[in-house]
């Protein structure tokens, strides 16, 4: 240990010191306070044993400063020696920040038992630095893996967002629109709509249980497995040119293709609409019912189904709905249904189905801003619990197959 | 996550004490209602009259549940309040279980006529 010894008693003074080197140690000496003081801004001292009384700078006041001064790069260990026997002086130096108090004359086998104490201390002191610097690297390093792991996510949601068709309009003949809201940056709800055998829109809703980089994957791994392909090597279930195979049959496909052991599963809307007719029909599997939007006002649809991927075999049904010229579907999460607002009311199917009833009767512009509004009125502008989509198609008249063909690429997204 | 369970006539008796149950609870739900099931038992009745909000994640641990009892099980649920029968109505999971007003009379049930082989 580097040790500084303070008295201004030479005779004691070079005593302790003699003791202290054939112990080893390094040491240092001071006649008085002020001089163990310019001592210790040059040295890096384990322990200073310090005499109580003497001129200039006494004990107490050194070990006060030593102290005050927020001690050096380490810990200074402070040993006062007195002859003064009062337990109220041993107080004043505990006070002064003293570690250790010592009689006078100074019993060596005492001061050796206090040294290995000190020296214990030391020791610990070092292995706690050294383990400090090794969890400041691994932090550091956890901070680099996040900000790694955080840009590959933003990268994904921006990669998400990317497969979202475009909305559709094709003026006198069809309105698509969707409005997505994901709750932790991934999201498990997708759609997808695209112009099949020529006059048909053919769509899906769908939302994985669960949130976040699986269910985000499975919504993408479905959707994909739903959309046409640009090349002829494309394993997508539907083919652009051929008439298009019933939305049950194609929902009993997805339940055979994605059927987990566990609960790796979704809920899912497929459907199309004949542009000629305004016919749709539909397969429902576990999503909430869609809402009808027309002249006459506005209802939920009847329609139910079982969940994808979880049962194996099942049958699905399909259900047909007639539209009307100006008619609109909207099929919505249920992250939106299972909302609470601030004081905790959740909104659900009735509250949903009133809101839209309530929106619709302002006959607004655009229906879709309008609940956007609603939303976050709801909400209180805070995020969603669960992922928030909608998916608003509106029939306009029958297609001609001239203005399906003025307008290829407002259709689909090239 | 609190539920409470007993065995009764050859049957697993599970009491589900919370209001809900969602992606918080379910992989514990499903853990300790699995623990509980002893070789050989095709009958669970899940009480859930105190139950007002079921979310997709819990209800992958009640079809989880379910298929662990194979093809002649039954998953009995109790007590189902009206907004949760509706929920089961929409995604066609009545197909899978069997609803009961309460434990009694689902015991009545099984015990008068075994489950089907």
């Amino acid at each position: 240990m580097k040790i500084l010894i303070v008295d201004d008693d030479e005779l004691s003074l070079r005593l302790l010191e003699r003791k202290l080197l054939g112990w080893s140690h390094f040491v240092f000496t001071a006649r008085d306070g002020e001089i163990a003081w310019e001592i210790l801004q040059e040295e890096e001292v384990d322990l200073v044993f310090s005499d109580w009384n003497m001129p200039v700078l006494d004990g107490l006041e050194l070990c006060r400063r030593i102290r005050r001064s927020g001690d050096f790069a380490k810990y200074t260990h402070f040993i006062l020696c007195t002859g003064n026997h009062q337990p109220e002086e041993r107080m004043k130096a505990l006070e002064a920040g003293a570690d250790d108090f010592l009689l006078k004359p100074v019993d060596f086998l005492e001061l050796e038992v206090r040294l290995r104490g000190v020296q214990r201390h030391l020791k610990l002191q070092g292995e706690l630095a050294r383990q400090n610097s090794e969890l400041r690297e691994l932090n550091w390093e956890l901070g680099r893996v996040h900000a790694a792991i955080e840009a590959d996510l933003d990268a994904a949601v921006a990669a998400q967002v990317e497969m979202l068709p475009s909305p559709i309009r094709v003026p006198e003949v069809l309105s698509v629109d969707w409005l997505y809201v994901p709750a932790h940056s991934l999201a498990g709800d997708m759609f997808g709509y695209f112009l099949t055998d020529g006059a048909r829109l053919s769509f899906f809703h769908l939302d994985v249980a669960g949130h976040g980089i699986s269910s985000a994957l499975l919504s993408i791994s479905v959707m994909k497995f739903l959309t046409p392909s640009h090349n002829e090597w494309g394993r997508g279930v539907i083919d652009r040119r051929a008439a298009a195979p019933s939305p049950a049959s194609i929902v009993e496909e997805l339940n055979n293709k994605f059927l987990s052991e566990g609960e790796r599963y979704f809920t899912i809307c497929y459907g199309d609409l004949n542009l000629e007719t305004g016919l749709v029909r539909l397969c429902q599997a576990g999503q909430p019912p869609p809402i009808r939007v027309s002249n006459s006002g506005v209802i939920c649809e009847q329609s139910s189904g079982f969940p994808v991927g979880l049962w194996h075999p099942m049958q699905y049904e399909e259900t047909r709905l007639q539209l009307s010229p100006g008619e609109q579907l909207i099929f919505y999460s249920d992250g939106i249904t299972d909302s609470s607002n601030a004081e905790g009311k959740r909104l659900g199917q009735r509250g949903w189905l009133e809101a839209v009833k309530d929106i619709d009767a302002r006959n607004p512009k655009w229906l879709l801003q309008e609940i956007q509004r609603f939303l976050a009125k709801w909400n209180n502008g805070l995020e969603f619990e669960d992922d928030v989509s909608i998916l608003r198609l509106q029939w306009l008249g029958p297609a001609a197959a001239t203005k399906l063909a003025a307008n290829p690429g407002s259709a689909q997204r090239a | 996550m609190r539920i409470e369970t007993r065995s009764e006539a050859g049957s697993l008796v599970v009491l589900l004490r919370d209001d809900h149950l969602g992606a918080d609870v379910a992989a514990e739900f499903k853990r300790q209602v699995m623990g509980q099931l002893l070789v050989g038992v095709r009958v669970v009745l899940l009480e859930i009259s105190q139950v007002i909000f079921i979310d997709s994640t819990g209800l992958g641990a009640l079809v989880a549940i379910r298929k662990r009892l194979g093809d002649g099980g039954v998953l009995g649920i109790c007590g189902s309040q009206p907004l949760m029968l509706e929920l089961f109505q929409l995604t066609r999971l009545d197909k899978i279980f069997q609803f009961f007003p309460d434990i009694d009379s689902a015991l009545r049930h099984i015990v008068g006529e075994p489950a089907r082989r």
